[in-house]
């Protein structure tokens, strides 16, 4: 029953993960921009997220409904002012430019909130949960985190099919010069697109600040989740990234299960077999330009 | 007053020059074709026509306004759409889709989705395909198709017969006098001389870089176009 407990835990766990690695996926299928601030622009979420809580007296979570909105412009500012410039050109410019925006947010965050570890105050949704039976117990917080990773995805599905804007997305993941010609302004395309993964990003920031406590430096670590997820799911696959994040977060809980160390360990070891094996990832279908 | 005109235009591709000093007009309600040897920049042309090749000298103006540095897609919003060569169909998107995108600007005009596929019935019978999904003339068509759906009132063609087959040629330049119908202004860049000349009311030859021939289809004889067109001087030397 333990098992059946972890893989549950870990199928939840892995909506959190599949909510990191949504930006991301974004941003390399519309401009197959790597931004290795990911992370750590999440975690400046969930400190902002702390401050905004102390400051007015309320709940983090009732924070989002400032943060998101923030987060979307804070986006379309960044890909005008930084990301534009190393957009379609040698990929070593997008590393350096974006290695260096993660180095300048954990200094800033280290120098604002020195290098203690927070956690945020959500009350009694931090410990509630169903009770399934003696072994099993579902937290309110990692269900309503992965129900959230399912209506991103599911919200963000609609509007990649159903929209002239989503259209237009598609079309410039396929061939940006081509979309152009079709009218298509692809700076816009390409603002709009990392205001998304922004917003995407500082909620998973926020619930993972909610879950679990944060410092500074927290931001690569869970970049590499996030990669690990966009890779096994597939790039350009939307669930195919909630596929990689369960899988990640299954494989992790499993890990830990048999010992508490072999988490990581565990989740590293399914994303390279999957890598080895399967490349192009379970649902995998955008190549590289 | 012409629909387009190109004074002593001048483009470079990094060090090298690809155009010299190109001046050429094409008049509201003209078809007109560039005929040329491969590289002799034809393609180029309609790049930096469309936005896609800035200019490096000289200057472009469309119905009587310079276009500057002004970008593609601001260039499709006033009524220049280009038909790449190579067809460039979005792989991902539907054939239906593909249309769509192609009207994204939504700019009015006659021709929908539905007079585009009344035009080219072919694409009717496809349009639930995967653009990735189509052979070389259904891309052209589509191609076609697509940028009509911006409503251009110049359209530039280029090379549109490259790798079809001659009945697909044929077919593909069929819709030709139905654009020209509706009020569309054609440039047409074309390896075929034969389809070129068939297809144009006037034509450039352009041989490095340069304008080498300008006349009507009727006006010029073979043996003028062979010269331009591979750089014979009348005595059939090539210049030096």
């Amino acid at each position: 029953m333990i098992w059946v407990n972890a893989v549950i835990q870990g199928v939840l766990l892995g909506g959190l993960y599949a909510l990191f690695a949504t930006g991301l996926s974004i941003g390399f299928g519309v401009m197959r921009l790597v931004n290795l601030a990911h992370g750590d622009l999440s975690i400046l979420a969930a400190f902002v997220a702390f401050s905004l809580a102390d400051a007015l007296s309320i709940n983090p979570l009732v924070a989002l409904v400032l943060i998101l909105p923030g987060a979307f412009v804070v986006g379309f500012v960044l890909q005008r002012l930084v990301f534009d410039h190393v957009v379609g050109v040698d990929p070593a410019y997008q590393i350096v430019a974006t290695f260096g925006l993660s180095i300048v947010i954990q200094n800033a965050l280290l120098a604002k909130y020195t290098a203690d570890s927070r956690g945020l105050r959500i009350g009694r949704l931090a410990t509630s949960s169903i009770h399934v039976n003696d072994k099993i117990g579902i937290g309110w917080l990692p269900l309503l985190t992965f129900l959230c990773g399912v209506a991103v995805l599911g919200a963000l599905a609609l509007f990649l099919n159903r929209t002239g804007m989503g259209r237009a997305f598609r079309a410039t993941s396929d061939d940006p010069e081509a979309a152009q010609l079709m009218g298509v302004d692809n700076r816009r395309v390409y603002a709009v697109a990392s205001a998304i993964a922004l917003a995407t990003v500082a909620l998973a920031g926020v619930l993972l600040g909610a879950r679990t406590s944060f410092d500074p430096f927290t931001g690569p670590v869970r970049l590499i989740y996030a990669f690990e997820a966009v890779i096994i799911g597939g790039l350009g696959s939307l669930w195919g990234t909630l596929a990689g994040g369960v899988t990640l977060g299954v494989a992790q809980l499993i890990g830990k299960q048999i010992s508490t160390a072999w988490g990581d360990l565990v989740g590293h070891v399914v994303f390279l077999a999957v890598l080895a094996t399967r490349p192009t990832g379970m649902f995998g279908k955008v190549e590289a330009r | 007053m012409s629909l387009l005109e190109i004074d002593h235009l001048d483009a470079h591709y990094g060090d090298f020059q690809a155009l010299f000093g190109i001046t050429l007009h094409v008049d509201a309600g003209e078809a007109v074709s560039i005929i040329g040897a491969n590289g002799a920049g034809k393609s180029t042309l309609l790049k930096s026509i469309a936005g896609l090749v800035p200019l490096s000298g000289g200057e472009i103006r469309f119905d009587g306004a310079p276009l500057g540095q002004r970008a593609t897609h601001a260039r499709v919003s006033i009524g220049i759409s280009l038909v790449p060569e190579g067809r460039r169909i979005f792989p991902s998107l539907s054939v239906d889709e593909n249309l769509q995108i192609g009207a994204h600007l939504h700019r009015p005009g006659e021709w929908t989705r539905p007079k585009v596929y009344e035009a080219f019935p072919l694409l009717a019978r496809l349009s639930t395909r995967s653009g990735g999904r189509l052979s070389g003339g259904e891309q052209q068509t589509l191609a076609i198709g697509r940028a009509l759906m911006a409503n251009p009132r110049l359209l530039l063609l280029d090379e549109v017969s490259l790798g079809l087959a001659p009945i697909v040629v044929r077919q593909v330049y069929a819709a030709v006098p139905v654009i020209r119908q509706l009020g569309t202004t054609l440039l047409i860049v074309e390896q075929d001389v034969n389809q070129a000349l068939a297809a144009a009311d006037r034509v450039y030859c352009l041989l490095e870089g340069r304008i080498s021939l300008e006349g009507t289809p009727t006006s010029l004889s073979r043996q003028e176009i062979t010269d331009a067109y591979f750089g014979l001087s009348a005595a059939g030397v090539p210049p030096r």
